[in-house]
């Protein structure tokens, strides 16, 4: 097989019958769209007791292969599909898609439902236990999710979860655990290659500055969406790849941010989705952040009342509770302040020079592509919010850190 | 009960509850600019749930407004949207305010939007 110019690695989870289909319809649409020897596609779908893998081209159209279940949480089998599909499907570069269910952030709960430790593990004490389960793993098993899962899937809802951190993608259908963004950045640094050229994470909330910054050196372009999303039109991306297989990764990810652009226009779709560069770029928006979260920290001593009025009332919002948009957030708060707007400027052209695109159905304005941890609730147990992460060491977990005590004493 | 503009908001067809009878059942729309909440005839109340929390595992929403009517007299509450996700609950009349009865509804509607982040929604109180 000659080299192609692309491999798109699209890496599932079906959660249930429903999500099943639509990875299956999405597979039926890229193989009709798929229309030149240029570009390959594989596809692993992890589903309930079972694995699938898809390889499709245009020579040798579809063959499947059924697996035993894995363990999606895990960053091995992330890493052996990349390698296989490098192997089997010779590229000169790949784009990866994960398409599962997410939430930004991973460990983001309040301090007394911290699981385990001694005296409780968080600021607030431990959690609540009631016989054998603590609440909240009771509370877990009487969703309808868990009544779904298997003997083996239920006893591993209630075990206390793996100490994992960083952005939540999942979860694995068989276990109900989920891969942190960390785990993700650790396989595909395992892999053959060490990295992708675009990571598309279709999932929700996974445009936050703390999730891209973690998995910077990944892929040299990344596209994720801020809000609520759904399934992306993968028959009109692969299309779109097969008319023009020499994109750049910049291009490819255009192309990504486009075919969802074009369903919201065409009043398919109510979400968003935005791509930015990621490595050196990524590094200098978080320096620019750093020395911005230093300027507004002061400000909490100095003008209290515009800090409070900027994070709790101004800043634009989006349909997650604990995060607000990144380049609202710059804009606002500090707006008094010349050193901090200087500060937040910076970081506002920062995010401009590295956006290759967003799209934005108009039910969500004033999101400019990518979001920040910020939560306006006294409860959010900070601290593990950020461990873990590279993230943690910027000065944006500090101003949390004396904004959160300050809004409970005022 | 004359018929107005507000037929948009018009409940859905009852349900089947479980003892076999048709239970009257809210509409749900999720709210993605600012409003004037007031509820639609044939309705008791109108109720905003605003998501205000979430976990390994469940999204948390809590009564934000809730706006009453009786007959042809309703209340007009301002809701302004901040980008956060709300949830407008339209409860006709028979149907008691409570998240116990409006927690199925909810859920069911929430999968319905087969979001990517879509984890089962608990309604606090």
């Amino acid at each position: 097989m000659t080299t192609a110019t692309w491999n798109l690695v699209v890496y599932a989870i079906a959660g249930d019958a429903k999500e099943h289909q639509a990875v299956l319809q999405a597979i039926d649409d890229m193989r009709a769209a798929l229309t030149t020897d240029r570009c390959h596609i594989a596809v692993q779908v992890m589903a309930k007791g079972q694995t699938t893998r898809y390889w499709i081209s245009s020579a040798d159209k579809h063959r499947t292969e059924v697996l035993d279940a894995v363990d999606a949480s895990h960053q091995a089998p992330l890493a052996a599909f990349l390698n296989l599909a490098s192997k089997r499907f010779p590229a000169n570069a790949t784009a990866l898609t994960l398409w599962a269910h997410g939430s930004g952030l991973d460990h983001v709960h309040d301090y007394r439902k911290k699981p385990g430790g001694p005296g409780g593990g968080g600021l607030g004490g431990a959690a609540p236990a009631r016989g054998l389960l603590a609440g909240d793993q009771a509370a877990r098993l009487r969703t309808p999710y868990a009544r779904a899962l298997s003997p083996r899937g239920r006893l591993d809802a209630w075990l206390p979860r793996h100490p994992g951190y960083g952005c939540r993608w999942g979860p694995d259908p068989n276990n109900g655990r989920f891969l942190t963004n960390v785990t993700m950045k650790k396989a595909i640094a395992a892999s053959l290659t060490g990295h992708v050229d675009v990571l598309a994470i279709n999932a929700c909330w996974m445009a936050t500055l703390e999730v891209e910054y973690e998995l910077r050196h990944a892929a040299a372009a990344m596209v994720a969406s801020q809000v609520y999303a759904t399934a992306w039109p993968y028959g009109a991306i692969v299309e779109a790849l097969a008319h023009r297989p020499d994109q750049t990764a910049d291009e490819l990810a255009q192309t990504l941010v486009a075919a969802v652009a074009a369903e919201i226009a065409a009043g398919k779709r109510d979400d968003a989705v935005s791509a930015f560069r990621c490595g050196a770029a990524m590094d200098a928006l978080a320096g620019a952040f750093d020395t911005y979260a230093q300027q507004a920290s002061g400000l909490i001593d100095t003008d209290w009342e515009a800090v409070r009025q900027a994070v709790m009332e101004d800043v634009q919002r989006l349909d997650d509770p604990y995060q607000a948009d990144l380049a609202s957030l710059v804009a606002l708060l500090g707006k008094h302040d010349p050193r901090a707007q200087r500060a937040g400027q910076a970081v506002a052209r920062q995010l401009d020079a590295m956006r290759i695109g967003n799209a934005v159905h108009h039910q969500h304005p004033g999101l400019h592509g990518m979001s920040i941890f910020c939560p306006k609730d006294l409860e959010v147990d900070l601290a593990d919010a950020y461990a873990g992460t590279e993230f943690r060491a910027n000065a944006w977990a500090a101003f949390l850190a004396k904004f959160q005590p300050r809004l409970a004493a005022s | 009960m004359h018929e107005t503009s507000m037929d948009a908001h018009k409940p859905a067809g009852p349900t089947l509850a479980t003892n076999g009878k048709h239970a009257p059942a809210p509409q749900l729309t999720r709210l993605t600019d600012s409003i004037e909440l007031v509820a639609p005839p044939g309705c008791s109340a109108s109720v905003v749930l605003k998501l205000v929390k979430r976990d390994d595992g469940h999204r948390y929403y809590a009564f934000w407004l809730v706006a009453g009517r009786h007959d042809l007299e309703a209340a007009t509450v301002a809701y302004k949207h901040t980008g956060e996700d709300a949830i407008r609950c339209d409860l006709p009349q028979g149907m008691p305010l409570s998240a116990a009865a409006l927690q199925p509804h909810l859920a069911t509607y929430l999968d319905s939007l087969s979001e990517k982040g879509g984890d089962p929604p608990v309604i606090t109180h």
